[in-house]
């Protein structure tokens, strides 16, 4: 099936959860902008966007959702969508556009709180719970022509085909958080994947502006292949610290937050994430790769006065991803990290060249055909203002 | 025929033009347009002794869109409380609304019924998003017919026309360095008058920045966004005074300049342009006033020309005609405009780089001429000439005004 012809009938299962809505909002635009392309007009009645959600209250909130985000991308696209209503005369100014794309997209949308709706579907995507019993009763339950596009950050696909009887009509999507934003996706092609689906997923990738990396069928693949090993080596390093665990905690987040110049402390990434989200992805990479992934037991963080001294003009994260100078900055600052005394420096080091080794594991292993690719998806997935590459570079500096 | 007595300008002010590129700017939290007002209000009347006006002006283009405010003339003695139960007015011709105004209140002081008039122009852009501020904008065309058809960024649009039967007329490479080397000039400049909205640009190379490729699918053809003037709120304005006006506001006629010629032109806003390539609506009201005047182009020491668009600079400087057709390019590369130049053009940064809020700029570049010939200005140069030339132009060249002042000698 031709992209364009699937995207009149799509799906989102999960639809009203954190990433459900994100994937919910791109898919709704580009269906929205191929209807306006192809037939001058939205809401005609050819396209529409089923989602479904057990939570009625947060489903009915995606109207609001959808029309602020909306909004956005058509005042974005006003280029476009002027060439594409040229034959409405009634249409005259901007804001007239604008206002007619969002009420025909909205019109596009049917909220529902039964699997049955998006049986009609020819694209489903699930964002359900990060559990493989939950993902493969739903998905069961709709088996037939349709393509799904898995969003799970863990759980590897084949074992979602074979519970769902799926046919190999599964790929692996996997958007970050969040999902209109957020320029990467994680393509995972399982075994036994039927070969039509693959340039379907690409040509829905590339429409939609993401940065594709590749990852094996494994369990985590390469996104939390990479964080959930960096969680567990940083609680293992708290039982090392000779601190009370809140104080080490903290000593974590400032190292990996201010020291590595990243957007968070690995604990508060862990934060963002959602604790129970985490568990459930360290339970399912625990039980399929022969590996162990601990987390620490709760998050509580003390001041302590137990770490170095960053240099004065330090810069952070914030300071740095928009710095015209931030290439050379960040080399100089790593350079620091690789050669200075300072105690917070030591255990930065020994983190990034954990961090390097796990990267070296993930391709090792094959689950990144390349550190670049891992690269890539610290960068673009976790916001990493360096690559691999530059942390072995700052060490030979 | 010249003007029939004296007609002097004083007291000129503006605020900072406000909008992106100042750093104090926060589109969240904007500044209410009631402190434009006063500001610009308070900086006149402060220099002068007494500030019981006989009448007030005040040009904006499109309050009633960007603000829902009408009845602008209100406004006028809630910035000058002499002026209550004076005689107020609004003026609005699009662009060129600043313009108008200046003629308004010399018109009231050359027919003897106002002996001082305090003119003001304003306009508050930063209120909407600019995709929407296109649409008000688009008020300037003849809306009805031109708006649906026009490009989402609607003037921007218009002139890109202008701008690509100019590159087909007279070569492409020149014309587009001609406009790069314009928004050189007119960042250098602004970076000279800390009212500037481009007071603060950094910019390493401008020339490159200039250049850039024009980007039809996200912008328009033929013009990048360094050709554009940017979206900006602000205020200026100044008094208008005949000889006894002088007098009794007690100003001092070496704080004046004085106007010898006002060309008025307006061209049918439901026809297109008959040429592309020249700016006649422009070129009638250059012709007016310096008949008026009495002078010829060669004795204007300084100009303020309505550089909205880069290309608009290059068509400006063609209908004075300080260049010939097809060479302000090169006349501009040569730096024919630049502060050494032949004609010191747009010291203060022109539209281009002190900002462009609509309703207020006609009257912006009046107060800068009048800050050059008294020898007030930021960006001071020594003016070899004694006259001074603005235009301030309203739509595709539809409402112009072209104003010559002199240096009270």
């Amino acid at each position: 099936m031709e992209l364009n012809e699937a995207l009149k009938k799509v799906a989102v299962l999960g639809a009203a959860g954190k990433m459900g809505r994100g994937i919910s909002l791109l898919l709704l635009q580009e269906m929205c902008r191929l209807e306006a392309e192809l037939h001058g007009d939205v809401g005609t009645g050819e396209y529409s966007l089923m989602l479904v959600d057990l939570d009625a209250h947060a489903l009915r909130s995606m109207r609001q959702y959808f029309r602020k985000h909306l909004r956005t991308y058509a005042e974005r696209k006003i280029n476009a969508l002027r060439t594409y209503y040229v034959d409405h005369p009634e249409l005259v100014s901007n804001g007239d556009i604008i206002n007619a794309f969002i009420e025909g997209a909205l019109d596009n949308v049917r909220l529902s709180a039964h699997l049955d709706t998006a049986r009609q579907a020819n694209m489903i995507f699930e964002a359900v719970a990060e559990n493989i019993d939950i993902k493969s009763i739903v998905m069961s339950a709709l088996t037939g022509n349709a393509y799904f596009f898995s969003n799970t950050s863990s759980v590897p696909i084949y074992i979602l085909d074979d519970r769902a009887e799926l046919n190999g009509k599964i790929i692996g999507f996997h958007f970050y958080n969040p999902p209109p934003i957020q320029k990467l996706l994680e393509i995972i092609e399982p075994k036994g994947m039927v070969p039509e689906l693959k340039p379907l997923a690409l040509e829905l990738a590339k429409r939609l502006d993401k940065t594709i990396v590749y990852s094996k069928d494994v369990a985590g693949f390469i996104g939390n292949g990479h964080l959930l090993r960096e969680v567990h080596y940083a609680t293992q390093k708290i039982k090392e610290l000779p601190y009370p665990e809140p104080e080490a905690i903290q000593i974590l987040d400032t190292i990996t937050r201010d020291y590595l110049m990243r957007p968070m402390g690995i604990f508060e990434l862990l934060e963002y994430v959602g604790p129970d989200v985490a568990k459930e992805i360290a339970k399912i990479m625990s039980a399929h790769l022969d590996e162990k992934f601990t987390l620490p037991k709760k998050v509580e963080r003390a001041e302590t006065e137990a770490i170095g001294n960053l240099p004065k003009d330090w810069l952070t994260w914030k300071d740095l991803q928009k710095h015209p100078k931030k290439k050379k900055i960040i080399e100089k600052q790593l350079a620091w990290i690789m050669s200075s005394d300072d105690p917070g420096a030591k255990l930065a080091r020994e983190y990034l060249q954990y961090s390097h080794e796990i990267g070296e594991k993930l391709v090792r292993d094959g689950v990144a055909e390349n550190l670049d690719d891992v690269s890539t998806v610290l960068q673009n997935g976790f916001y990493h203002l360096y690559g691999l590459d530059q942390i072995t570079a700052g060490s030979s500096s | 025929m010249s003007l029939r007595k004296n007609v002097f300008i004083t007291a000129g002010s503006t605020t900072t033009f406000m909008g992106s590129g100042r750093k104090e700017f926060n589109p969240k939290n904007q500044r209410p347009y009631e402190e434009y007002l006063k500001e610009t209000a308070e900086g006149t009347c402060s220099q002068v002794k007494n500030s019981e006006f006989d009448e007030g002006v005040i040009g904006s283009f499109m309050p009633g869109r960007f603000l829902n405010q009408a009845n602008i003339p209100g406004f006028l003695p809630y910035m000058v409380s002499s002026l209550k139960g004076k005689p107020c007015t609004g003026v609005e011709g699009a662009c060129g609304t600043g313009g108008r105004a200046i003629a308004m209140g010399a018109r009231s002081v050359l027919s003897d019924l106002s002996d001082s008039v305090f003119v003001s122009g304003f306009e508050m852009q930063n209120s909407v998003k600019a995709v929407y501020g296109a649409d008000i904008l688009a008020g300037a065309s003849y809306y009805r017919q031109e708006r649906r058809l026009g490009y989402a960024h609607f003037f921007p649009g218009v002139f890109a026309e202008r701008a690509g039967a100019y590159y087909d007329k007279y070569g492409y490479d020149e014309t587009r360095k001609g406009m790069a080397k314009w928004y050189e000039q007119c960042i250098l400049n602004a970076r000279k008058n800390p009212k500037a909205q481009e007071y603060e640009n950094e910019v390493e190379n401008l020339i490159e920045r200039g250049m850039t490729p024009p980007n039809p699918e996200k912008f328009v053809p033929h013009l990048n966004l360094y050709d554009c003037s940017k979206v900006s709120d602000g205020a200026a304005s100044l008094l208008v005074l005949s000889e006894e006006g002088l007098q009794k506001c007690g100003v001092d006629k070496s704080d004046c300049i004085e106007i010898v010629g006002i060309g008025e032109a307006e061209g049918d806003i439901t026809l297109k342009p008959d040429d592309l390539t020249v700016l006649s609506t422009t070129k009638i009201a250059v012709e007016k006033a310096l008949q008026q005047a009495g002078i010829s182009r060669d004795e204007i020491g300084v100009l303020e020309i309505h550089d909205c668009f880069s290309i608009t600079a290059l068509l400006a400087l063609e209908a004075i005609g300080f260049a010939e057709p097809g060479t302000a390019s090169r006349f501009v590369l040569e730096g024919g405009a630049s502060p050494e130049g032949k004609i010191p053009t747009n010291l203060s940064g022109g539209l281009g780089g002190f900002g462009h809020p609509t309703g207020a700029t006609g009257v912006r570049q009046l107060v800068d001429l009048w800050m050059q010939l008294t020898g007030r200005a930021p960006n001071q140069i020594e003016v070899q000439k004694p006259y001074g030339m603005m235009i301030s132009m309203g739509g595709n060249d539809k409402t112009v005004t072209c104003v010559i002042v002199k240096r009270v000698e």
